[in-house]
């Protein structure tokens, strides 16, 4: 099977973002692969140690992303495109449009995996317009995958602890959820042979997108106000619980 | 947050922590310590929190113990564990000269009383069962070693303080620290506190804090990197920990986390983080990982422990760790301060945190250390040693972290820096150089261009030879030794011989042109510094005193100084060289060289004149550390080259030639002389050395309540030199003594006599073994040698030579 996975370079969700400028921010911080899309990096890894074939990471991103494209290497992907985009948070438009575009380019997908969301912009839109852009059905929060009669059966979550079980035909897009499976770590030899996997890296601007006519611009970027100091109760159980009350009740009106 | 306090910690990682902790445990309640941010969320979150007793210094190991010791008994006090965890550790060898370096620390620790044993590779593969032990030699083991965590040590070590009366202030930060009259004010952005001393312990930002009262703090961070494995079967089925390992020759450590190992490295390009420094918004956060630039240590992991190969990485730490020009941390006062303290520039904090608390808290309050912490004071380090010789320097120490520590290695990396004005001269004739508190000086010459490079060695190296032939060179004919880099310091005015008096157990020259060995004592009347004193003028005196104390020495000097102005201090190691002319030719070569009788009768042992040699106008004293007839130049240093080439005309048929470091330290050895650090520290007095005879009992000086003290109670060790059965291997310090199976001793230095031809240590023993003919053992690397008690000094005992 030949089974595209779709992955982006983050910032680790621990990392202190420092905004720069009106839309953007430091990349002097610690980048990781987006995990959720660890999840779908595991899967398509499974899924093709079973049915044999191969698995190409797709990653657009600056170049700097190429570190999160070998950490995927080093999990089992086999090769990989990073199509190379001079934007820190690009739409996702443009976004999916360059995987589509690079799927294609490469060749014939049996199946694509991506994560749900990314845990930069979180715009949860990217693997619903890829599907579009290439014309496959899609499924989001997708927590069990199998392969069956020719297709695939999904789990996903669906709200409020529901599940919903759904069969989808070949070829698709699956958003992978947390649950999915339990991504694997990295080992030294892998790490290694990473080092040595093929990587074709492609300008955004040689695939031909046109910039859509709709679509969303980031303007404003701006952090999360502090949440001030922690207040420390003291003294007696009693007494800390019934000021903690008092806190929720009086002060933050919470209660 | 109080206004006032008696003592501001600045930074609460575990340092800062430890010291509030131990100030108010030990009485000083009104201790406050300002965090910008958490409790350690500068480097001590990132901390693999290795405890181990190792360290190269012998005192060094002592604050390891210290430390030690409060993490297993902190719980029962605090009631927060601190994660403590009996491991043990191996340090491992692959090679001799390893194996020899590892004697040192066997024989070192065994002065401490530690358990730590040899180990071979066999018995280090039933230690560890995961570790391939293919290639070793064998190792040292310490069973007592072990582990905590860094972040609840430091939380305990908090709770406590609380507990004693320490303010912790977080979100605080310092903006400035300004002197006003006896105090300081440290600002914050939530107010002054006005305070009498200050501790900088700001870690990462320590350079910073110093800056603001004008210090320039030699410390970057770098980058360092610890990796955590998936979790193992093979060790979460174990019943036993397993032990730290570290294998220095492939520059890794690994160790036991829960149900896996961590594994920690200095790889070979270490990369420093916001040399220019550190933002101040920076807290606890993981840095990215390069693993290419580590890759090369974890392979040598793999190699070490096989399994790690088919384990993942389950989370790759990288965080930022201060480096100081040679790893080691700046502790103690700040010059030229009064009442700052550092204590900063860790890149092993865990290890020290405890121990290092309870001494500066004790330094503070004292007045003196408790244990003689040099190894580790930021006053060994001079103005040279900038931000950028750091930045050059760390680049070669961070990757040699684990390199084999030698008595004899002066790494070339960030040099020269202070050169003499004759350094081509010495280039020219052949000089191997050594750096002494940033100074380029020879250690010997040699015209073999193989032995252009000292071999480091704990064995007798390629520099054994010239240093013999230096040496007889001396002894026979004359000698020259650039002594430029000595610490000099001129004082003078009314008040001068009376100050002096009471720096000094000794009595000061009262005549012109006199010279006096004046040791300067601490309040406890231990030695504070070595120092001669020559009296050049009416109320003017010339002090000299070791190179590379200048900043400890002038410290103290000028903490002392009287508030009137009657005595002022001067500074003249910048523009005065130093000449020794050595030897039973040195007379004739003075006279050939210098205007004027410098005949026995007319310029004397002990004396001081100024002369004219050549066109220089010079001030010579009789008098040198060599134990031949010789004199000691003093001169503008601008005048120097004119003044060397004066000397070595008239020297020439008289067969002048130049020597270096390695030929005095053998021939102050066998004149049983004094060095500073080494025979002459807070530990002995001159009471029990061969200089008894500088203290004046009918006069008053610092330390001599201290000393009577000890003269009533009886004096407890006492200074002997031994002449040791040594091989190719000399006695060099910290060598316990023995006499049969018990420890009676320790040497202070050691090294080959060569007009004597035997292999000498100096050393503190109880009185009772100092008669010579005493037979007794040294340990060198490991191994006992026979060794005698002799008579000091063991060369020319009546002084005939210096004297004739």
């Amino acid at each position: 099977m030949q089974v595209y996975v779709c992955v982006k370079h983050v910032p680790d969700t621990a990392a202190s973002i420092k905004v720069e400028g009106e839309a953007g921010y430091s990349e002097g911080v610690k980048y990781v692969l987006n995990p959720y899309d660890e999840y779908a990096v595991e899967e398509a890894v499974r899924v093709v140690k079973e049915q044999g074939g191969e698995v190409i990471a797709v990653c657009v991103g600056k170049a700097s992303a190429l570190a999160t494209v070998r950490s995927a290497l080093a999990v089992g992907v086999d090769r990989a495109i990073l199509v190379k985009i001079d934007e820190q948070l690009p739409d996702a438009c443009v976004v999916a449009q360059a995987l589509a575009r690079a799927i294609e380019k490469d060749g014939q997908a049996d199946l694509v995996f991506a994560g749900r969301q990314s845990v930069d912009s979180e715009g949860m839109q990217t693997h619903y317009r890829l599907a579009s852009a290439l014309g496959l059905p899609v499924v989001s929060d997708v927590v069990a995958f199998s392969l069956k009669d020719g297709g695939a059966q999904v789990e996903r979550e669906c709200g409020g602890g529901a599940r919903e079980v759904i069969e989808v035909s070949l070829p698709c897009v699956i958003g992978a959820n947390k649950g999915l499976n339990e991504p694997r770590y990295p080992k030294l030899p892998d790490v290694l042979k990473a080092k040595k996997k093929p990587v074709e890296q492609i300008d955004i601007a040689s695939l031909g997108i046109e910039k859509p006519e709709s679509g969303c611009r980031l303007t404003k970027l701006s952090a999360v106000p502090d949440r001030g100091q922690a207040t420390m109760l003291s003294g007696g159980v009693r007494e800390m619980v019934e000021e903690l009350v008092r806190i929720l009740e009086q002060d933050e009106k919470v209660l | 947050m109080k206004s006032q306090a008696r003592v501001v910690i600045i930074g609460g990682g575990a340092i800062g922590t430890s010291i509030l902790y131990h100030l108010a445990k030990y009485g000083w309640n009104d201790a406050v310590l300002l965090e910008k941010h958490e409790l350690t969320s500068g480097s001590t979150w990132m901390a693999a929190g290795n405890c181990s007793y190792y360290h190269p210094s012998y005192y060094a190991t002592q604050v390891n113990m210290k430390s030690i010791e409060l993490y297993q008994q902190l719980e029962s006090e605090t009631g927060q564990s601190t994660g403590w965890h009996t491991t043990g550790s191996i340090r491992t060898a692959d090679n001799p000269d390893r194996m020899d370096e590892l004697g040192y620390y066997y024989s070192m620790n065994r002065c401490l009383g530690l358990d730590v044993r040899w180990v071979t590779p066999e018995e280090i593969a039933e230690l560890h069962p995961l570790m391939n032990v293919e290639g070793l030699s064998g190792g040292l083991y310490w069973p007592d070693d072990g582990d905590v965590d860094p972040s609840m040590v430091t939380q305990a070590m908090a709770i406590g303080a609380r507990k004693y009366g320490g303010e912790i202030n977080t979100h605080t930060r310092v903006t400035g620290i300004q002197r006003r009259g006896a105090d300081w004010v440290v600002h914050t952005d939530k107010g002054d506190i006005v305070c009498q001393w200050v501790v900088n312990a700001a870690g990462l930002w320590a350079p910073q804090v110093g800056a603001m009262v004008g210090l320039e703090i030699p410390s970057i961070a770098i980058r360092h990197t610890h990796i955590l494995f998936e979790a193992m079967d093979v060790v979460k089925n174990r019943e036993k920990m397993l032990p730290l390992v570290r294998d220095p020759d492939r520059s890794i450590y690994i160790r036991q986390e829960m149900d896996s190992l961590i594994l920690g490295m200095y790889e070979k390009v270490g990369q420093q983080w916001y040399p220019e420094g550190v933002p101040w918004d920076y807290a606890q956060e993981e840095l990215p990982e390069d693993i290419d630039n580590i890759m090369e240590n974890i392979e040598h992991g793999v190699f070490r422990f096989p399994l790690l190969e088919q384990s993942g990485f389950k989370h790759v730490t990288v965080g930022p760790i201060t480096y100081t020009p040679n790893g080691d941390p700046l502790v103690g006062p700040a010059y030229p301060l009064r009442n700052f303290f550092l204590a900063c520039g860790y890149s092993f904090g865990i290890t020290q945190a405890g121990g290092i608390g309870h001494y500066i808290a004790g330094w503070i309050m004292e007045g003196e250390p408790e244990i003689d912490l040099w190894h580790l004071d930021g006053r060994r380090y001079g103005a040279w040693a900038n931000w950028a010789y750091n930045r050059e320097k760390i680049a070669d120490t961070y990757p040699r972290l684990y390199s084999i520590f030698f008595p004899n290695e002066w790494r070339d990396a960030a040099r020269p820096n202070r050169t003499s004005p004759i350094y081509e001269q010495q280039k020219a004739a052949g000089a191997v150089f050594g750096d002494y508190y940033g100074w380029e000086c020879p250690n010997y010459f040699t015209d073999n261009d193989q032995d252009r490079y000292e071999k480091p060695s704990w064995r007798r190296s390629n520099a054994f030879k010239h240093v013999a032939v230096e040496c007889r060179h001396v002894s026979e004919h004359v000698g020259l030794l650039d002594l430029t880099r000595f610490a000099k310091t001129r004082i003078c005015g009314p008040g001068a011989e009376a100050w002096l008096n009471r720096m000094t157990c000794q009595r000061v020259p009262t005549e012109e042109g006199r010279i006096a060995l004046c040791p300067m004592l601490d309040h406890n009347g231990a030695f504070k510094s070595d120092m001669t004193v020559t009296k050049v003028g009416q109320n003017d005196y010339l002090c000299i005193t070791a190179s590379v104390g200048k900043r400890h020495d002038q410290h103290w000097m000028l903490l002392n100084l009287p508030d009137d102005g009657s005595v002022s201090l001067t500074d003249l190691t910048y523009t005065q060289g130093c000449f020794v002319i050595a030897g039973p030719k040195s007379r004739e070569l003075l006279a050939a060289a210098a205007h004027g009788d410098v005949s026995n009768e007319a310029f004397a042992f002990g004396t001081s004149r100024e002369l004219y040699v050549g066109r220089v106008k010079c001030r010579v004293n009789r008098m040198n550390y060599v134990g031949e007839l010789g004199y000691e130049i003093f001169h503008p240093i601008e005048e120097q080259i004119t003044l060397y080439q004066t000397l070595a005309a008239a020297g020439e048929p008289l067969q002048l030639r130049m020597f270096g470091m390695h030929a005095m330290e053998s021939m102050r050895l066998e004149k049983g002389y004094l060095a500073w650090k080494a025979e002459m520290n807070v530990h002995h007095t001159p009471l029990e050395t061969n200089i008894a005879w500088t203290v004046k009992w009918d006069k008053d000086f610092i330390g001599r309540a201290a000393l009577e003290k000890v003269r009533d109670a009886g004096v407890p060790r006492k200074l002997v030199a031994l002449a040791v059965e040594a091989e190719d291997s000399d006695p060099w310090g910290y060598n316990p003594i023995f006499q049969g199976d018990r420890q009676v001793g320790m040497t202070s230095s050691g090294g080959y006599g060569h007009r004597v031809q035997k292999s000498i240590a100096l050393g503190y023993v109880s009185q009772e073994l100092a008669d010579p003919g005493t037979r007794l053992e040294v340990e060198i690397l490991g191994k006992m040698r026979p060794a005698e008690v002799v008579a000091m000094p063991l060369y020319d005992p009546k002084n005939e030579r210096m004297k004739s």
